[in-house]
């Protein structure tokens, strides 16, 4: 994985000293609130309901074990035991006291890691797949144009005051992960009729009060035009994105008021005009940095293993898991494993620092040293030997992070709404919860089948509802919490945003109208080979409809 | 309309409220109460005069209601704010606080 060379180092210490200059400024008085917000916010630190927030990038969702056990400690020493891990691939602690936080971000520092650019109008951590690098299907994996974009982009003088935020993912594989298309600009690798390595380029998705699904505006961007590239594209949406009104500041809206092909046609003139001028990548860099992401040396195991498929005859918890948890690795004889922070009626993405020093030591011990985080919001092991698989799954089940419920109706995304974030209009921790526990982990939930269930606690979307198969928006109608539900929604390569079901329902309600919109799949599919969102996609809107409204 | 007058500390962002003696407390059940909006304009004169000494931030009115000797924030965002967190977060004991 990168390691900081000696400026990155500098850079991030610089930084941390800083905001230590900041903080003693603001404590002291001389620095008034209004002056301190945005400095703040440009390290990562909000004020949410209880207390101060601290949301820390991670990368392209890659982790080392000692990264892992340094937010371990900082949860410890710095917090209330705990981290919550979130769609962006970032991790939030909720207690931090301001005074504190210069000294974790020093600690962060020492592990190679910064809370830079995860808040403010500028371009955000940049996200991925997380599979990457391990997942059999990837053309190439894509982390090593995420640290590059990364590098172009922090502190960049001309893209540090964007209209808004501004999100970019990159996927190495035709099966996409990391929701390139609901994001400002996604990038998907792809080979070109030359059978030359490229990215599509997708522009203006986004989810938030007005969801969009990305344009492709270019099928093939070559590697070394990957900066010049999306150069074009911030300065054309630097120039031109609505200042004018927070709410239409998003690319997404430019693009839908100009139409794709209006931007299509000016980023293509504005990367035509300045390409000899914009940072051409060097294959020697592009080398460099991809030098860092090498597979591990994996030594060289049969396709079949014994000791797995042994264990997988005889244990029937273990055969759930794997068949739940675990996917093909490019490499024979190993498998890419998630670890499900969604125990049944558990606070999706929240883990303590124990677990994640269990997770730190089961990486290093079979994992060659490498967690990440899924967007999902669960942790992933993924080089492990489908040898080791037997001894991981018993210490996992010892840590109590063995819920075999990956992709299931439990596996639940939730934003940590009116429990903690200040934006919230109502609760989304405890309706995951209470879908989990109605659903469990038995057989009702295998029969199931894949069914992802996102829940956002306001019109900011953090919780991803649009892209749901299931989405689900709390809202305050009245003063009292009032569920919406959407249908349809998708965010891999078939993207597409759930439609409204109609009007919503109460939080003593909203449970019964999701299975009942479970049953009512169940009663419609042609099989179990057909899925909640296939069925849907058959047979729309109508019985799913039908069944909620017509029920009282 | 009852009102009392909350802000977050500025140190560590911790919800507090102003009490009768101009002090900054935690519970909602030893803050000032305010029957009217003049004296709850007042009480959040008070506020901005402990924002400009920097100890708290984001002062606003909170509306209340008292029943039964005990006082709670009408709407839910001002409870959670004075209740906490409605779900029980996992934790390691060896956490600080």
């Amino acid at each position: 994985m990168y390691r900081y060379d000696e400026f990155d180092a500098a850079f991030v210490a610089e930084r941390v000293a800083q905001f230590k200059d900041q903080v003693g400024r603001r404590l002291s008085g001389e620095l008034t609130e209004e002056q301190f917000r945005p400095l703040r916010l440009m390290n990562g630190v909000y004020l949410q309901l209880h207390a101060y927030m601290l949301r820390i990038a991670i990368p392209y969702g890659t982790l080392s074990s000692r990264q892992v056990r340094k937010l371990a400690h900082i949860a410890r020493r710095y917090d209330k035991g705990y981290g919550h891990f979130t769609t962006r691939q970032n991790i939030q602690f909720n207690w931090p006291a301001l005074a504190d936080c210069p000294a974790i971000l020093s600690e962060l520092a020492s592990v190679e890691m910064h809370a830079i650019q995860t808040s403010g109008n500028d371009v955000r951590n940049i996200t991925s797949d997380h599979f990457a690098g391990a997942a059999a299907d990837e053309i190439e994996d894509p982390r090593p144009y995420c640290e590059i974009l990364r590098q172009w982009s922090s502190l960049h003088p001309e893209f540090s005051f964007l209209p808004r935020k501004f999100k970019i993912a990159v996927t190495g594989a035709a099966r996409d992960r990391a929701a390139v298309q609901v994001h400002d600009i996604g990038y998907q690798i792809v080979r070109n009729a030359q059978g030359e390595i490229g990215f599509a380029c997708y522009v203006g998705g986004g989810l938030g009060r007005t969801p969009m699904v990305g344009h492709k505006i270019r099928d093939f961007v070559p590697k070394a035009d990957l900066l010049a590239y999306t150069s074009a594209i911030l300065s054309i949406y630097n120039l031109e994105g609505r200042r004018d009104n927070k709410f239409k500041a998003r690319i997404k809206i430019l693009v839908h008021e100009k139409g794709a092909d209006v931007i299509r046609a000016e980023v293509e003139d504005e990367f035509a005009r300045n390409r000899d001028q914009a940072v051409t990548l060097p294959q020697a860099e592009i080398d460099r940095i991809r030098a860092y992401f090498a597979l591990p040396d994996l030594p060289e195991r049969p396709a079949r293993s014994t000791a797995f498929d042994a264990r997988r005859a005889k244990d029937a918890a273990f055969a759930r898991f794997v068949d739940q948890n675990v996917v093909a690795h490019k490499i024979k004889g190993y498998g890419i494993v998630t670890i499900s922070l969604k125990p049944i009626g558990g606070i999706p993405g929240d883990a303590t620092a124990e677990q994640l020093d269990a997770a730190a030591d089961l990486a290093e011990r079979y994992s060659q040293d490498e967690v990440r985080v899924a967007h999902e919001q669960n942790l992933v092991l993924p080089h492990v030997a489908l040898d080791d698989l037997p001894a991981l799954f018993d210490r996992l089940v010892e840590q109590q992070l063995a819920t075999a419920n990956v992709g299931l109706v439990t596996d639940i995304i939730a934003c940590p709404g009116l429990d903690y974030c200040a934006l919230a209009t109502a609760r989304s921790i405890p309706v995951a919860q209470r879908i989990s526990e109605r659903f469990g982990n038995g057989t009702r939930a295998r029969e199931i089948g894949d069914l992802k269930i996102n829940i956002s606690g306001c019109i900011n979307a953090c919780g991803h509802h649009h892209v749901g198969h299931i989405g689900i928006l709390g809202l305050e109608k009245k003063r009292v919490e009032s569920y919406q539900i959407t249908i349809g929604g998708s965010a891999d390569e078939r993207c597409a945003l759930g439609e409204v079901t109609g009007p919503g329902f109460s939080s003593d309600e909203i449970v019964d109208a999701i299975e009942t919109l479970v049953d009512t799949y169940l009663k419609i599919r042609t099989s179990r080979e057909e899925d909640f969102l296939a069925a849907y996609r058959r047979v729309g809107m109508a019985p799913f409809k039908e069944a909620l409204y017509e029920r009282a | 309309m009852l009102q009392v007058v909350s802000a977050n500390r500025l140190t560590d962002g911790t919800v507090v409220y102003l009490d009768p003696h101009g002090n900054w407390v935690e519970r909602l059940e030893t803050a000032a109460v305010f029957s009217n909006d003049a004296e709850c304009g007042a009480g959040l004169e008070k506020a901005r005069a402990a924002v400009a000494g920097n100890l708290v931030v984001d002062p606003f009115a909170v509306a209340i209601v008292e029943e039964a000797g005990e006082r709670r924030a009408v709407s839910l965002r001002d409870a959670i704010r004075a209740l906490g967190p409605t779900i029980q977060f996992g934790t390691s004991s060896a956490a600080r606080r």
